[in-house]
C-alpha cells in the first residue's frame, strides 16, 4: 500500500513538469509547425485544424519522445509531416488547390494598408508554390518554417546534405522568377 | 560540379543566416543570381504568415486540458489500487485467508490428534488395573484434566476394527497437584457411546483399587470391550469413550473432555 502511496505521488510531480516541459515544447513550435502547414494548405480553418492534430499527436507522444533517437524539431515535423500526408491521401489530391479563402494574416502588428499587401503577397506565393515540384515544395516548406538545417531536411526525407542544398537553391531561384513574373502582370 | 556544390554550400550557409533573423553575408559573393536569390529569402521570410494568437491561445488551453486529464487518469488508477487494500471487504478476505492458513499449519503440526495407537490388549472384559505407575510423564502424551487435582489420557490402540476384534483402552491418570494424592475406587467408570444416538453400548464399572500418586506420578488402566453391549449382542458402527467424573475425598473432580475418543467397528461381512 506504501508503493502506491509513494507511486502516486511521483506521477504526481511527473505530471506537473510534463505540463510545464509541454508548454515550453507547444510555445516554441507552434508557429513554426503552423507556418509548415500553411506552405502547404492555403485554407486558414483547415491549417488550424491539421495543426491542431499535430500537437494532439505530439502530446500522446511527449512522454515516450528519446532524445536519443531524434531532435526534437526533427521528431516534430515528422508528425506534422505525416498528418499532412494522411489529410491528402484522405483528400485525394497532393497540392495545395483550396485558394478560394486566402490565409488571413494577422492584423496585430501591421497597418491595415500592409496587411493587405501581405495577404496578397503570400497568395502569389502560395500560387507560385504550387508550380513547384512536390519534394522542392517540400523542401522549401521545412526549410522556412523549421529552420532546420540541410543535414536534418535531409535525414528526415532520406535524402543527402547536397542534394538539399541543390533542390533549396534551385527552388527558391525558381519561385524568384516566377513570383517576379506575376508581379509585374 | 566543385563551383556548383561551393555555390549551393555558400547559398544554404547564408539562408540559413536569413531564416535565424542575421543578416547574409555576401560581401564576398559575387554570383548576381545568387545574390538575387538570397534577397527573394529575405522577401519570404518576412511574408510568412504569423498565427493568431486566439487560436494559439485556445489550442494550448486544450492540449493542457487534455494532459491534466490524463494524469489524473493515471493517478486514480493508481490511488485505486491503493484504496482497494483499504476496502473493509478485501481486509475481511485477507483475514479469512490467514486464519484458514494458520489454522491448516496447526492441523498439520498435529495439535488436535488426540487417539494415537495404544499397545497390550486383555482378554478378560473386566478392568484391570496395572500399577505401572512412572516416576516420570511421557513428555507426548498430552493429559485433559480432571478437576484441578488430576490429568487423564485415553486412548484406544486402533481407529478402526473389523467385527469380533478387541476394543483396547487405555487410561491414564496423573497426579497434577502439588501434593499427593490418595486415590480410591479406582479405575474409574467408562462407558462406549453410539456415536450417532449419543446413549451408552457398554459400560465398565468402576473397580475398588486404591492409588496413591506422588506430584507427577500416573498409573494406567486397560480396558478390553469384545464389541458386545448390555444384552451381549455385537455391535457395529462409530463410537467415543465418556469417562466418567472421578470421586475424591468426597468432592467430584470433573471430567475435562474436549473431543472424545472415536474408533469404529466394521460390520461383519455376511455372503
Amino acid at each position: 500500500m506504501i508503493f502506491f502511496i509513494l507511486l502516486s505521488a511521483a506521477i504526481e510531480k511527473v505530471s506537473k513538469l510534463t505540463a510545464e516541459a509541454f508548454s515550453g515544447f507547444y510555445e516554441e513550435y507552434m508557429p513554426k509547425v503552423f507556418k509548415y502547414i500553411c506552405y502547404r494548405i492555403s485554407n486558414k480553418h483547415l491549417a488550424e485544424d491539421l495543426t491542431a492534430a499535430v500537437f494532439e499527436k505530439a502530446l500522446v507522444k511527449f512522454d515516450t519522445y528519446n532524445a536519443k533517437k531524434a531532435a526534437i524539431t526533427t521528431w516534430v515535423f515528422a508528425i506534422a509531416r505525416n498528418t499532412l500526408i494522411d489529410h491528402y491521401r484522405a483528400a485525394d489530391h497532393e497540392k495545395t488547390t483550396e485558394l478560394d479563402e486566402a490565409l488571413d494574416l494577422p492584423q496585430e502588428s501591421k497597418t491595415p494598408e500592409q496587411a493587405v499587401i501581405d495577404e496578397e503577397q503570400w497568395t502569389m506565393l502560395q500560387k507560385c508554390m504550387l508550380k513547384l515540384a512536390p519534394n522542392e515544395r517540400e523542401i522549401i516548406s521545412l526549410k522556412f518554417s523549421s529552420q532546420m538545417t540541410n543535414r536534418q531536411i535531409a535525414g528526415m526525407l532520406g535524402l543527402s546534405d547536397s542534394n538539399v542544398g541543390v533542390i533549396l537553391y534551385r527552388a527558391i531561384r525558381r519561385l524568384r522568377d516566377d513570383f517576379q513574373g506575376w508581379q509585374y502582370e | 560540379m566543385n563551383k556548383h556544390n561551393k555555390t549551393e554550400e555558400i547559398f544554404s550557409e547564408n539562408l540559413d543566416r536569413i531564416l535565424a533573423g542575421e543578416e547574409a553575408k555576401t560581401g564576398t559573393v559575387s554570383d548576381v543570381d545568387m545574390l538575387s536569390a538570397l534577397d527573394f529569402a529575405v522577401k519570404m521570410a518576412d511574408i510568412q504568415p504569423a498565427i493568431s494568437t486566439q487560436f494559439q491561445r485556445r489550442l494550448k488551453a486544450g492540449l493542457l486540458k487534455k494532459l491534466e486529464d490524463r494524469e489524473i487518469a493515471a493517478v486514480e488508477k493508481n490511488r485505486w489500487w491503493a484504496g482497494l487494500f483499504q476496502q473493509p471487504a478485501f481486509k475481511a478476505v485477507a483475514a479469512v485467508f490467514l486464519v484458514i492458513l494458520v489454522v491448516s499449519l496447526i492441523w498439520r503440526a498435529g495439535v488436535f490428534d488426540l487417539s494415537p495407537g495404544v499397545p497390550q490388549p486383555t482378554t478378560t472384559p473386566l478392568p484391570t488395573a496395572t500399577e505401572a505407575a512412572t516416576t516420570t510423564t511421557t513428555t507426548t502424551t498430552t493429559y485433559y484434566a480432571v478437576g484441578s487435582l488430576l490429568g487423564y489420557n485415553v486412548r484406544t490402540d486402533k481407529a478402526f476394527y473389523q467385527a469380533g476384534e478387541k476394543v483396547v483402552i487405555s487410561l491414564t491418570l496423573k497426579n497434577t497437584a502439588n501434593n499427593v494424592l490418595k486415590m480410591e475406587k479406582l479405575p474409574p467408570i467408562i462407558s462406549v457411546m453410539n456415536a450417532e444416538t449419543h446413549k451408552p453400548v457398554y459400560t465398565f464399572s468402576g473397580g475398588k483399587e486404591t492409588h496413591t500418586l506422588a506430584f507427577g506420578e500416573t498409573v494406567q488402566f486397560a480396558y478390553t470391550w469384545d464389541q458386545t453391549d448390555f444384552n451381549g449382542r455385537a455391535v457395529s458402527g462409530g463410537y467415543y469413550l465418556e469417562l466418567e467424573d472421578i470421586e475424591y475425598q468426597g468432592q467430584t473432580l470433573k471430567i475435562q473432555q474436549p473431543q472424545p475418543v472415536r474408533f469404529e467397528i466394521k460390520p461383519e461381512t455376511t455372503y
